[in-house]
């Protein structure tokens, strides 16, 4: 009697975890089913990364009725998502069975995601036409171990943005295009402000990497997945001054973390007169500061005007449990058609198209004469010579971090620059010996 | 004739099955009141846990949702990982930083609020303010207030400690003081209330001997107070020990675990691996974690048993 009550409650139990556990299950029974039939129809999530509010709603209500025009029997949801959760959102969805169809990421991301079988291969569910509407560069942060996963979307180059007030104090006329001039530059700043002036981007390591290339000019830094950048002069150099500037007081110390947000927050506040960074930068400048948003500049980025800058991607990419494959692949190439990309960066002003023919349009050659127009014409012109710079890698993660870290250490003199770029081709190396890829860029 | 034994029987089966009701309620009120905790912890932590430690055995892919068995892999890339040593290291040291601070100082303010005086009681609402503000408010406060232009990097060169304006939070050398100083901050209002609760449960009477034996206001302090509040001292050091060793929201809101690793702890680390998708990685040092949680426990349950037998004794 007492055996079979024991029984009882045990199987209550194990009922109610079953149950609460096949609540939080995967789903793959459901995943697996999805749309057999040629005409798209039911419903598509689109996600998109921190484009809420005007004019970004009115844009994608009206892109949701003409598909939707188009495809009657197809009902698109379109939600946007914060961009500093965007990874973490995907990654909890892709493991679950909530999935949406079509998903903004960018390159690096989808790299991982794809590398773990998390997005549907496209190459043979795009058309060859649409492929080559696409801009060579951008088409490519697309792909990864030669399977197409995502389409680019849209486009921001790298800009150099200046207050042109403190170089008029300086009496500085040229925008300085190698580490030398820059150290110059941002020394007679210094001096005349009292302020420390330059700040190199850090992010998560990203834009020192695309620096690298940059300054390499052609060379490659890695080769056949083997670094080989340690004994570059002008990387070298780049480190050095880097060092020095930080060292006599021209780099504020925020720099070691990073970040644009605070290079934006250290340039309100007076306390950078110049950076490089993409043409949203000045977004939070000209409603936090609106003096400094005047007196700002855009020119080409801090390079040789034939080196290569970077250009980063964002893209569409449809996870592989989308219940709605056909319909998810349709949707997301009608967002990246040349027509809506237009229509979107003239909505944005602050981002490029990634298809050929968009960019043919007017706009981008007359945008207006607002600081932040201004910086979407030289973001155009410098399309010409821009490139993924750093192709999507499985071990971009660990790429990034080291980068990062050992940038940072040499900022703050804990390593010689030798020392520094020593470490971090041992640090690639290891990456690249551990994912077993044999990537040059 | 028969009519004895079928009520005697009758009355027997009722008694019995009042009995069977009773044994079952006793036996079932329990586990229904237990349910839905058991289902909770059940689905958020045991099922999880168990999940981890399968994993950290495989080379798990989790969006493929597949993985092969690697043995004890994991754990030895783990230990080969310099990284984890490192936030390893951070862990303690931010845990011998925070420690006696967080033992020390609210047991001070909770002496100086439980005095009786006009207004003592807008101090202890102010000194309870920081528990209450959201982490990221105050992440936004501190990192303004640390800055190289900021008041406190004034303060450090006025008082001679630094030659020039210095960020606390970016050098690696006193980052992590400087994110301790936060956790110390938001943590000190909600230890001067546990102090408060162990004051207020001293008997007034033993002061009042103290003070016709003439003790001094340190002498109470140090013969009275302090061994009196031995329990809550334990309980404080204890839940200061765990939430240090699972510290990531300041960390990850001001230093984003930089400069270059130096702010790192475990908890970051672990989140970092998993947001890099090297879940089987994240998983193993998850239960490493877990381990030394554990220990940890184990030792306030000791420490809090060896205080009780010394009050009593």
């Amino acid at each position: 009697m007492k055996k079979n009550k024991k029984k009882l409650v045990v199987g209550t139990l194990a009922a109610v975890l079953s149950v609460s556990l096949m609540a939080c299950g995967n789903g793959k029974e459901s995943s697996s089913k999805t749309s057999g039939s040629a005409d798209i129809s039911g419903k598509v999530t689109l996600w998109t990364a921190s484009l809420s509010g005007e004019p970004f709603d009115t844009y994608f209500n009206k892109l949701e009725k003409r598909f939707e025009k188009l495809h009657p029997d197809v009902d698109v949801v379109i939600e946007d998502i914060p961009q500093n959760e965007m990874e973490q959102k995907v990654l909890t969805s892709l493991t679950g069975s909530n999935v949406p169809d079509v998903v903004n990421l960018n390159p690096h991301y989808m790299s991982n995601i794809a590398a773990q079988g998390g997005l549907l291969d496209l190459t043979d569910m795009i058309s060859d036409k649409t492929k080559k509407s696409f801009l060579e560069g951008p088409y490519e942060s697309g792909v990864y171990e030669d399977k197409l996963y995502a389409l680019p979307w849209y486009l921001t180059t790298t800009v150099s943005w200046y207050n042109s007030k403190k170089f008029q104090e300086a009496n500085i006329e040229k925008i300085p295009t190698s580490p030398q001039e820059i150290y110059n530059t941002a020394k007679a700043i210094t001096k005349a402000t009292g302020k420390p002036s330059y700040y190199p981007v850090i992010n998560d390591g990203n834009t020192i990497m695309e620096k690298m290339v940059s300054l390499s000019n052609g060379k490659p830094i890695v080769k056949e997945g083997k670094a080989v950048f340690a004994k570059n002069k002008d990387i070298l150099n780049y480190f050095k001054l880097n060092q020095k500037m930080y060292k006599e007081g021209m780099i504020p110390q925020e720099t070691a973390e990073g970040s644009l947000k605070t290079g934006q927050e250290l340039y309100m506040t007076g306390n950078t007169a110049f950076l490089e960074g993409g043409v949203t930068f000045l977004g939070p400048i000209e409603s936090g500061a609106p003096d400094i948003y005047k007196v700002s500049k855009a020119a080409q980025p801090l390079e040789e005007k034939n080196a290569p800058v970077n250009v980063a991607v964002m893209n569409f990419a449809v996870p592989a449990k989308t219940k709605n494959k056909e319909a998810a692949v349709a949707l997301a190439e009608f967002v990246t058609n040349a027509e809506n990309q237009l229509e979107f960066s003239k909505t944005a002003g602050t981002v490029l198209p990634a298809t050929k023919e968009s960019l043919k349009d007017d706009y981008f050659k007359n945008p207006g004469d607002s600081p932040k127009s201004l910086g979407m014409l030289q973001a155009s012109n410098s399309l010409e010579r821009a490139q993924v710079l750093i192709p999507p890698t499985e071990n971009s993660a660990e790429l990034r971090e080291s980068t990062k870290n050992i940038f940072v250490k040499n900022l703050q003199g804990k390593l010689t620059p030798e020392q520094a770029l020593k470490q971090l081709a041992l640090e690639w190396n290891k990456a690249f010996n551990k994912s077993g890829e044999k990537v040059t860029f | 004739m028969n009519k004895e034994p079928v009520a005697l029987a009758q009355v027997k089966a009722k008694t019995i099955q009042k009995e069977k009701r009773r044994l079952n309620a006793k036996y079932f009120t329990p586990w229904l009141f237990l349910l839905p905790s058991i289902v909770i912890l059940g689905v958020f932590l045991i099922i999880p846990i168990l999940e981890a430690f399968k994993w950290s055995f495989l080379d798990y892919k989790i969006i493929a949702d597949s993985g092969e068995f690697v043995g004890i892999e994991n754990f030895k890339e783990i230990f080969k990982d310099k990284d984890f040593w490192m936030s390893l290291l951070n862990t303690i040291l931010f845990l011998l930083i925070v420690l006696p601070l967080n033992v020390f100082l609210p047991m001070i303010l909770a002496v100086l609020v439980n005095q009786k005086i006009k207004g003592v009681a807008t101090f202890r609402i102010l000194y309870y303010l920081p528990v209450i503000t959201p982490m990221v408010v105050a992440a936004l406060i501190w990192k303004m207030l640390y800055s190289q232009n900021g008041i406190i990097s004034a303060l450090l060169v006025k008082i001679g400690i630094f030659d020039s304006p210095t960020n606390l939070l970016v050098q690696s050398s006193t980052a992590l003081i400087g994110v301790a100083m936060i956790t110390v901050w938001k943590g000190l209002g909600y230890y001067m209330i546990i102090y408060l609760a162990g004051l207020q449960s001293i008997p007034k009477d033993v002061y009042e001997s103290a003070s016709i034996d003439g003790a001094s206001t340190f002498q109470k302090f140090k013969s009275i107070t302090f061994p009196m509040l031995a329990p809550s001292v334990t309980l404080v050091s204890v839940m200061t020990i765990i939430a240090g060793m699972k510290v990531f929201e300041e960390i990850a809101l001001t230093t984003g675990g930089g400069p270059s690793g130096a702010t790192t702890t475990l908890v970051m680390y672990i989140y970092n691996k998993f947001m890099d998708l090297d879940v089987s990685i994240a998983s193993a040092a998850g239960l490493i974690l877990l381990i030394l949680s554990i220990g940890a426990s184990l030792l306030q349950m000791k420490m809090t048993s060896k205080n009780e037998d010394d009050l009593r004794a």
